[in-house]
């Protein structure tokens, strides 16, 4: 359809107006809704990441878990960052922050990125120089993911119907967290 | 050899460029939105020491010894972006290389952002060089890392990886054919981000869209990159079956495309808009085989020195607005007569 005005470019522009219960139609292009004036709707609002993140995180505060609510007062001793500022302005001030603001991070990096744990390339990760300690921190680690794995894959056994390799995996897990205990005695 | 914005990559026919960028900050240094102009000023001479000692070429720039036209074409390049040449409250400077597929932004929203460039789609091999780079800076800088939440930014929307993977697509026919709505709902569904290049919806120009990956916490460097590729890869698919669907109509399809050519190539002034989209036809024919008087390498010249900044980088001389677009009409000739490589 051509511009009902100039009738040269396409209708990119539809205007209805009711005055008194007289509906008027008009088939504009750009230019010509521009010159009338009808199409002086730019209007920049100062929308950025934080003035959604500030709803975002209001939300919480009624269900908030009581322990949490000391947050709310406390102040970043290296930036004197307070939570407030981080709803306002969507950035923390410095790597302290995400020590002291941790429980309310986590929950929020939840929702807004759908996980909290780092799980990508570590830095500087614990060289076998550090000595015995960290080894021994390390098999720990390896048990406890063992673990974590086994009880992942029993319920997932349990979720197929598979009973009898979720009995199998069941004395299997016993039989780790036995040793542990007898390990710590 | 030319420069990776010049030259055409894997996929080329959709695929224009990829990206990946890693954002890092200095222990012991507060996040910039809280750093003072000394504190900016030491994290900039820290940086600018080991310069030398990471290789590649790299130089270090300070943002203020650049003029105006060099910052435009280097945005237009997407080496830095807007607001980092915009705001012009903090010290801010730039680690890059002669051949620019190397790009470390400092002081932008984070202290450190690292970036990587190539033509075409070619992801992984980014991700193996940024993550070179990373582990060399890393290694004589200390970093802002936990071992809970990863690597430590100020914006809680690049925690963890602090990686973001992009590709830009060229989808004409994804647009022309209506499709694109789409495409655009499903990629967002998927967790994943498109957006136009040059403006939103039906304001973008030249049907440009960038995709790139939204989470950097509770996800490896490897699964984004593998996520971003196989976004890429379906759109790619769905943009070359509506290519060929557009084909079927050859009259309509070759008139559309040779008459941007004719428009490009007679124009005795264009605007910087009007070229863009003139390009983008023009681009489709050329990668559809329809187009056979200029080749790719002519489209990617074309589309670099038709750009304001870049366009008087060219000419190596300032212009206003007015003589840009007179000028602008004279370089599209003068790349299209030259002989085809």
């Amino acid at each position: 359809m051509k511009c009902q005005n100039c009738g040269k470019n396409e209708v990119t522009f539809r205007y209805t107006q009711v005055i008194n219960g007289v509906k008027k139609e008009m088939n504009l292009c750009d230019n010509c809704a521009k010159e009338l004036g009808l199409k002086d709707m730019n209007f920049s609002m100062p929308i950025s990441f934080s003035s959604f993140l500030s709803d975002f995180f209001n939300d919480y505060e009624d269900n908030l878990i009581p322990s949490f609510m000391g947050t709310r007062s406390l102040e970043c001793k290296s930036c004197g960052t307070v939570f407030d500022d981080f709803v306002n302005s969507g950035e923390f001030g410095c790597s302290d922050c995400y020590d002291l603001f941790e429980d309310r991070i986590s929950p929020i990096l939840k929702n807004l990125q759908g996980a909290n744990r780092h799980v990508g390339r570590g830095y500087r990760e614990i060289t076998p120089s550090a000595g015995d300690n960290a080894s021994t921190k390390k098999t720990v680690k390896k048990e406890e993911s063992k673990l974590d794995k086994l009880q992942k894959d029993l319920q997932k056994a349990i979720k197929d119907e598979r009973y009898e390799d979720a009995a199998k995996i069941r004395d299997e897990i016993k039989k780790l967290e036995s040793e542990k205990k007898t390990d710590k005695e | 050899m030319s420069n990776w914005y010049l030259q055409n990559g894997k996929d080329s026919d959709v695929v224009i460029s990829s990206r990946v960028r890693l954002v890092r900050n200095l222990n012991g240094f507060k996040f910039l939105n809280k750093c003072s102009k000394e504190e900016q000023e030491r994290i900039l001479e820290k940086i600018k020491e080991i310069v030398p000692s990471l290789g590649y070429g790299l130089k270090y720039m300070d943002l203020k010894d650049i003029d105006d036209v060099t910052k435009l074409s280097l945005v237009e390049k997407h080496l830095i972006s807007p607001e980092f040449v915009m705001n012009e409250n903090s010290k801010k400077a730039i680690i890059i290389n002669d051949e620019e597929n190397i790009c470390i932004m400092i002081n932008e929203d984070d202290h450190i952002k690292i970036q990587v460039f190539s033509s075409g789609q070619e992801l992984d091999n980014l991700m193996s060089l940024v993550v070179e780079i990373d582990e060399k800076l890393g290694e004589i800088l200390e970093y802002s890392y936990s071992q809970k939440f990863g690597y430590l930014t100020a914006s809680p929307i690049n925690v963890g990886t602090g990686m973001r993977a992009s590709v830009i697509v060229h989808l004409p026919a994804l647009a022309l054919t209506g499709n694109l709505p789409k495409v655009l709902r499903i990629v967002n569904n998927l967790g994943m981000s498109i957006k136009g290049l040059y403006g939103e919806g039906t304001q973008n120009q030249g049907d440009m869209y960038q995709i790139s990956n939204n989470q950097t916490i509770g996800i490896t460097e490897k699964e984004i990159i593998t996520n971003v590729r196989n976004i890429a890869e379906k759109i790619i698919e769905q943009e070359r079956i509506a290519r060929k669907f557009l084909c079927k109509n050859e009259a309509e399809l070759e008139d559309r495309v040779y008459r941007a050519l004719g428009l490009l190539t007679y124009a005795r002034k264009i605007s910087s808009e009007e070229c863009k989209k003139l390009l983008s036809d023009v681009k489709m024919g050329v990668d559809l085989g329809i187009i056979k008087e200029i080749d790719d390498s002519k489209i990617k010249k074309l589309e670099l020195y038709t750009k304001s900044g870049n366009l008087q980088k060219y000419l190596g001389k300032k212009l206003d607005g007015y003589e840009r677009e007179i000028k602008r009409a004279e370089v599209i000739k003068q790349i299209v007569k030259e002989d085809n490589v």
